[in-house]
């Protein structure tokens, strides 16, 4: 009897327990979309200069939410055929800045890319931890590839190129060793702090005395010196002349005929050749990056077609 | 006939001495001007003559004169362009007046301004800058050796005009984008000057050498004085071996030389400058025949002949220091060392 009572008892609890289960994930859930802040409903691709249709911009828009979660990073698509007299670099920084962008919260983490038909350049830029996850070698590459499209006049291609590219390449293993950073919900800002190069280990007295590279140098030192001490010594050993061409003058100089006359003038014309290609950095990963008009800190790059 | 001054008071020779300029007596430091010396020879200075016409003898080294010491009567030996000696014996001074007489009477001057003791020292001080001269360089006993030598020179004047002609350039380079252009003015340059000089020595011994004598330049030509034979008292002296005429050529390559650099002066302001043509002429002004002062050394090291010269007058040092190979070699390697532990103790900075 009591467990049939039970077990009835159970039946309606077992809807409401669910319900409540139900509101409790809910909760839970709009709890963590509340932490990161990350508005998941937002417009994420700002087609200004009507490039792409509006399908194109609808699959955009949710590949764009959906590899925001993959990523943790907010990416937002523009286009623009008036930069307003800025840069491209400026036009996409202050278009983030502006925009209440990032995955953490206002000026969080986050990639824009920009198609501006102003400047005609393509340019990604990346803020928050995109400016570590995606260092320049990846910003170029991201850049090649959106670039091919591009050139093709393919715009809805050129995006899901750089998507690809950003999805990618802000979750494999490389990135920036050169700078780490952190989010500040309460100021809202994102703080890039380069790092130095770890210093490699001070090597101890006796063994930068017995290291036979520094030893050598030092004899090479020393006995340069010590060379040109006896060599400085052998010299004072001689003696030099002292006397010059107007010791012996007597009077000065009467000039009979003094004539600079020019008689004709000859030129020559050259083809200056310009360096075509600057070159690289070096070695490692590296992730540059500026601050923005907005006092933000912005890395990426971009590429004119 | 040799000549030989001797004290008024105590009959000891008189010698030429440079920081008073005036005769003095090593014996009783009677001092007397040359001026009193020869207002009255015969009370005051006592000439010796004692041989008319000398004998020669001959020997592997040469042909020498005999001549006798007007004091003790040994032998001097001297060859045929000496004019002044001192006795090997006794010291006293010998004046060859026939070597000072006629043409080969100078006619002016520098007397010796450096005492034998500052010369020493100047060598002494020269050696102590080196650090590398043998060690027996700087003793009394090596230095003692120098030698007082009025060096025959020929002092020659000249007026020279030279001409050059010369093509000369200027180049500016205009830049527009990417087109560079060089623009070269051509000039035609002429020089036509008259220069000067006066007084370019060329030393007339044949014993000495010209580089060396070269160097010993500039001499302070506001001392020359009229030659009078008691200032070679105490020094030896030497004759012209080279007459004027055959100093000619060198005095104009001299005088060229400095010719050709005053007037290549002149020609300023051009990228580039290539004489096309140069004529020079000289006319010789004035030659003369002077005496002027050397403190010489003559060293040998390893084998080797070293000539050391100061200039009589001025101070100046001439010549190669002899140095020490192994004295060298040790100081090379002790600052080496000190150098190399100095650069370790420095933190081991490399």
């Amino acid at each position: 009897m009591k467990k049939r009572s039970l077990f009835r008892k159970n039946e309606a609890g077992r809807a409401a327990g669910l319900l409540r289960r139900l509101a409790a994930v809910t909760a839970i859930l709009v709890l963590v979309m509340g932490l990161c802040a990350f508005d998941g409903m937002g417009q994420k691709v700002y087609d200004q200069a009507g490039l792409l249709t509006s399908s194109e911009q609808e699959q955009l828009q949710q590949a764009a939410v959906s590899a925001a979660y993959e990523t943790s990073l907010d990416l937002i698509f523009v286009t623009t055929a008036d930069a307003g007299g800025k840069s491209a670099m400026d036009y996409a920084d202050d278009f983030y800045d502006d925009g209440d962008f990032g995955f953490e919260g206002d000026n969080g983490s986050g990639v824009l890319f920009l198609i501006d038909m102003d400047n005609r350049e393509i340019y990604l830029s990346t803020a928050g931890n995109a400016i570590i996850e995606i260092d320049d070698d990846e910003v170029n590459a991201i850049l090649d590839a959106a670039y091919d499209r591009i050139i093709e006049g393919d715009y809805y291609g050129t995006f899901t190129a750089a998507l690809d590219g950003i999805r990618y390449y802000s979750t494999n293993a490389e990135h920036g060793e050169n700078v780490t950073g952190e989010y500040d919900p309460e100021a809202e800002d994102y703080t890039i702090i380069d790092i130095e190069p770890e210093p490699a280990r001070e090597p101890s007295f006796w063994e930068k005395i017995i290291n036979p590279v520094g030893a050598g140098i030092r004899a090479i030192g020393a006995a340069i010196a010590s060379f040109f001490a006896t060599t400085i010594m052998k010299r004072r050993a001689k003696t030099r002349s002292t006397i010059n061409y107007k010791t012996y003058q007597h009077g000065s100089v009467h000039m009979r005929v003094q004539q600079d006359i020019l008689t004709h003038t000859t030129q020559v014309t050259r083809h200056i050749q310009r360096a075509s290609s600057s070159g690289g950095g070096g070695g490692g990963h590296v992730s540059s990056h500026h601050m923005s008009s907005g006092g933000h800190s912005h890395g990426g790059g971009g590429r004119h077609f | 006939m040799v000549v030989s001054y001797k004290c008024p008071q105590c009959g000891a020779p008189m010698e030429f001495d440079p920081e008073t300029g005036k005769l003095s007596c090593a014996y009783c430091g009677l001092i007397t001007t040359i001026e009193a010396l020869e207002a009255d020879p015969q009370e005051n200075v006592q000439f010796e003559t004692v041989t008319e016409k000398p004998e020669t003898v001959q020997n592997e080294n040469g042909t020498f004169r005999v001549y006798r010491c007007p004091s003790c009567g040994a032998e001097m030996l001297t060859d045929s362009v000496t004019s002044a000696t001192v006795c090997a014996f006794c010291g006293t001074p010998g004046l060859i007046q026939d070597q000072l007489t006629g043409e080969k009477r100078p006619t002016k001057i520098i007397p010796f301004a450096l005492t034998r003791q500052q010369a020493v020292e100047e060598f002494r001080d020269w050696s102590k800058g080196v650090f590398l001269t043998p060690r027996n360089f700087t003793q009394a006993s090596t230095l003692e050796k120098i030698t007082g030598v009025y060096v025959p020179y020929w002092l020659h004047d000249y007026r020279t005009q030279i001409r050059l002609d010369a093509h000369c350039t200027r180049t500016n380079v205009v830049r527009h984008g990417d087109e560079e252009t060089t623009y070269t003015q051509h000039f035609n340059v002429v020089r036509d000057m008259d220069v000067d000089y006066s007084r370019i020595p060329t030393d007339a011994s044949e014993k000495m050498d010209d580089a060396t004598m070269d160097l010993l330049e500039p001499y302070d030509y506001s001392d020359l004085k009229t030659f009078d034979m008691p200032y070679l008292s105490g020094y030896l002296a030497e004759r012209f071996t080279y007459t004027a005429e055959e100093m000619e050529g060198r005095a104009r390559n001299r005088a060229r030389s400095f010719a050709e650099q005053t007037a290549r002066g002149t020609i300023s302001g051009y990228g580039s400058v290539s004489i096309v043509n140069q004529q020079i002429n000289f006319r010789k002004t004035n030659e003369e025949y002077v005496l002027l002062p050397v403190w010489m050394l003559n060293y040998r090291f390893k084998d080797q002949n070293y000539l050391l010269a100061i200039n009589g007058q001025t101070g100046k040092r001439v010549g190669t220091l002899p140095v020490d190979k192994g004295r060298a070699n040790g100081v090379f390697i002790g600052l080496f060392a000190g150098l190399f532990v100095l650069l370790t103790l420095l933190g081991g900075l490399l």
